[in-house]
Formats: structure tokens, C-alpha cells, sequence
């Protein structure tokens, strides 16, 4: 069954957050996007709500906390590691790509330079999410 | 003396991975703000094209791909800054598979047909490193070939020590005086707008690494052949 997800976007930048919620109001489904602009931020978020997200989308190049910090500590906590996270990146750097598998991701995306490929592979990623069965509600 | 030169080679050294870092750095954070621009452009486009009229659309286009060319730019610099940051890798690779692969990544036109010689070796080598050489030759022979029928030909010769492959195409040829020059980083011989002048420099620096040669044979109008070398260790 298809449903709306519950996603926390990690980014700092303001207009990839325009890009994404461009993305998101043309879908038909509704999902509910709750924002960050950082890792610390995020850790804000998570630790504060008894409801975790579905998904994480998560930014690598943050200031405070950066992505791939931020990724290691919710693998190593209990309660977040079964947070499925797919990383948003510009970078497709050899050393990211392989820290980030190694830490655990569902999915490594790089940004692609056109809008409308980009808003083609958001919908995509969400297309797949929103046909899993998740550890929790 | 001797002391000396040892400071001086890790003062070198020391440099030249600041620098690649901060190469690579830079091409990253400008490579993010072109996908802002990228958007914004877009959306000025999607948005208000029918209000500001053909000519500002055509200029809008213009930046396009002027922001298209830049991240190509950007790339090709994250790409050879690369080259010497990390180290040689050792992959059994077989080349037949390898070709196949790049040959069906490249966008290669109808008129243009890419062929493999013979069966090509199995050998080991950096595969990363092995796969930009091919691909930049055989995507510079396939972008450049100006002719009705195009065909590029890629093969191999076996020495004792050493493999030569050779990258032949039957495009518009390369003048002499060029033949060192095309090697530096940024140069180009302004045959095509999408060139950024870093493909042969990146070839030519991971088979630097690998410890081949590279080297090329070209008649004017009528086409070149790139040679290379990778020894066998």
C-alpha cells in the first residue's frame, strides 16, 4: 500500500530547500517534511519526538554537525539506527560514497546540475519509500 | 646536505596535498552553488517565460549552458586533482568488459561507430584510473570526428613488458605543432564550445602514475591515432 511519509530533511542551504519542497508540492502525495538545517539541529529533533521519521534525507557539507558526524551517531544510538537515510550530496567523492556505505545508508544521491533531473530523482527515492513497511509508526 | 633535500621533499609534498585538497575543495562548494543557480534559472524560465519574451528566454538559455559548461569545468578539476591525492589501487581488470562498459556510458551520435579490435587483455591496474584514460580518448575521438561516416578503433599490441593501445579515429587530425601542447591542463584547440582542455592532461597524469607513455600520430583533415603504453610490472 502507497502512503505518505514522514521525512526529515537535514540541509542547510536555503535554496535546495526551495528545490525540494518545489519537488514535493507537484507530487500528489502528501508528505509531511519536517526541516533542519544541521546536524545538531536534527539530533534536536530526533531526541525531542516521541514519532521518528520514515525517512532521513540528509545533506553531507552542513557547518556544526556535517552529515557523515551525524550519520555515524544515529548508527551507533538504539532508538535512530533503523532510520532508513539517503544522502543528498553534490559531492560524488570516492571517500564520501564509500564512509557513507560503510557507515550504513539507504541510498546515495548526487544532485544532479538540472532541476528537472533533480526534482525526476526526488520523486523517484519517495516513489520507492512510499511502498516499504517501516520499524516503526 | 642530505638532511636538506628531506625537508625540502616533505615541504613539497606537504604543499601538493594542500593544494589538491584545496582544489578539490573549492570545485565542491562551487559545483553546490551552480545547482542553486541551475534552479533558479530554471524556475525564472518555467515561470515567466511568456512575460519576458523571446530574447531574455534565448539569454536564459545562454547562461544554461554557460553554468553546464562551468560544472563540466568543475569536474574535470575535482577529477585531476584527484589523481594524485589518493594511491594506486591493484584490480584484476578485463578490458573487454572495461571498454564494454564506457563505450555504452558515452553518448556517442549514429554516424559514429566505436569499435574493438581483438580480444583485449586481462591485466592489473587501477581500474578508476584506467577507465578515465579510455574514456577521455575514446569520447575525445568520438566528439571531435567530423566526418559523414565516423569510426573509432580501439586496439591493442602485446610487447614482453608493456601493453600498447591504440585509440585510432578518422576525424579532422591534429596539426604537429599541437602534438606536446594538447597534454597541458586547460588547453584546448577550440574545435568544439563544450571542450574544457582537461581530458588529455587527465590521461596524461595517471599514465605518468602508472609509468606509461603516451604519444600520437595525426594527419590533418584525415585523422589521429593516440598510442599508450602500461607496463606489465
Amino acid at each position: 500500500m502507497r502512503k505518505s511519509l514522514n521525512i526529515l530533511l537535514v540541509e542547510d542551504d536555503m535554496i535546495e530547500i526551495m528545490k525540494f519542497n518545489r519537488t514535493i508540492s507537484k507530487l500528489e502525495c502528501p508528505h509531511n517534511i519536517v526541516e533542519a538545517k544541521n546536524g545538531e539541529e536534527a539530533l534536536d529533533i530526533l531526541y525531542k519526538n516521541e514519532s521518528l521519521p520514515d525517512l532521513i534525507l540528509l545533506d553531507l557539507n552542513m557547518p556544526k554537525i556535517n552529515g557523515l558526524e551525524f550519520l555515524s551517531i544515529i548508527r551507533k544510538n538504539e532508538h535512530l539506527k533503523f532510520i532508513p537515510t539517503v544522502i543528498l550530496t553534490s559531492s560524488n567523492d570516492h571517500k564520501d560514497v564509500s564512509d557513507c556505505h560503510q557507515l550504513g545508508i539507504a541510498g546515495y544521491l548526487v544532485k544532479p546540475l538540472k532541476y528537472s533531473d533533480y526534482s525526476e530523482s526526488i520523486k523517484t527515492v519517495l516513489d520507492y519509500w512510499c511502498y516499504n513497511e517501516f520499524v516503526q509508526a | 646536505m642530505m638532511h636538506q633535500k628531506e625537508q625540502l621533499l616533505q615541504k613539497l609534498k606537504h604543499q601538493n596535498e594542500q593544494l589538491n585538497d584545496y582544489a578539490h575543495l573549492v570545485s565542491h562548494d562551487l559545483k553546490s552553488s551552480l545547482r542553486n543557480l541551475s534552479a533558479l534559472l530554471a524556475w525564472v524560465k518555467e515561470d515567466c517565460s511568456e512575460k519576458i519574451g523571446e530574447e531574455s528566454v534565448g539569454n536564459l538559455n545562454l547562461m544554461e549552458a554557460k553554468i553546464e559548461k562551468m560544472d563540466q569545468f568543475l569536474e574535470d578539476i575535482i577529477n585531476y586533482s584527484e589523481i594524485g591525492a589518493t594511491g594506486l589501487k591493484t584490480n584484476t581488470i578485463d578490458l573487454n568488459e572495461m571498454l564494454n562498459k564506457i563505450i555504452g556510458s558515452i553518448n556517442i551520435p549514429k554516424n559514429i561507430n566505436v569499435v574493438v579490435k581483438g580480444n583485449l587483455p586481462i591485466l592489473k591496474a587501477d581500474a578508476r584510473k584506467l577507465q578515465q584514460v579510455f574514456q577521455n580518448l575514446i569520447s575525445n575521438a568520438v566528439n571531435f570526428n567530423d566526418k559523414e561516416k565516423g569510426l573509432v578503433e580501439v586496439g591493442v599490441e602485446e610487447a614482453e613488458d608493456f601493453y600498447t593501445f591504440s585509440i585510432k579515429d578518422n576525424g579532422q587530425g591534429i596539426p604537429k605543432e599541437y602534438h606536446q601542447k594538447i597534454f597541458n591542463t586547460f588547453t584546448t584547440l577550440g574545435y568544439q564550445e563544450k571542450s574544457t582542455g582537461m581530458g588529455l592532461s587527465i590521461v596524461k597524469r595517471v599514465l605518468d602514475l602508472f609509468g606509461g607513455e603516451i604519444w600520437l600520430e595525426s594527419e590533418v583533415l584525415k585523422g589521429t591515432t593516440f598510442y599508450f603504453t602500461i607496463p606489465k610490472k
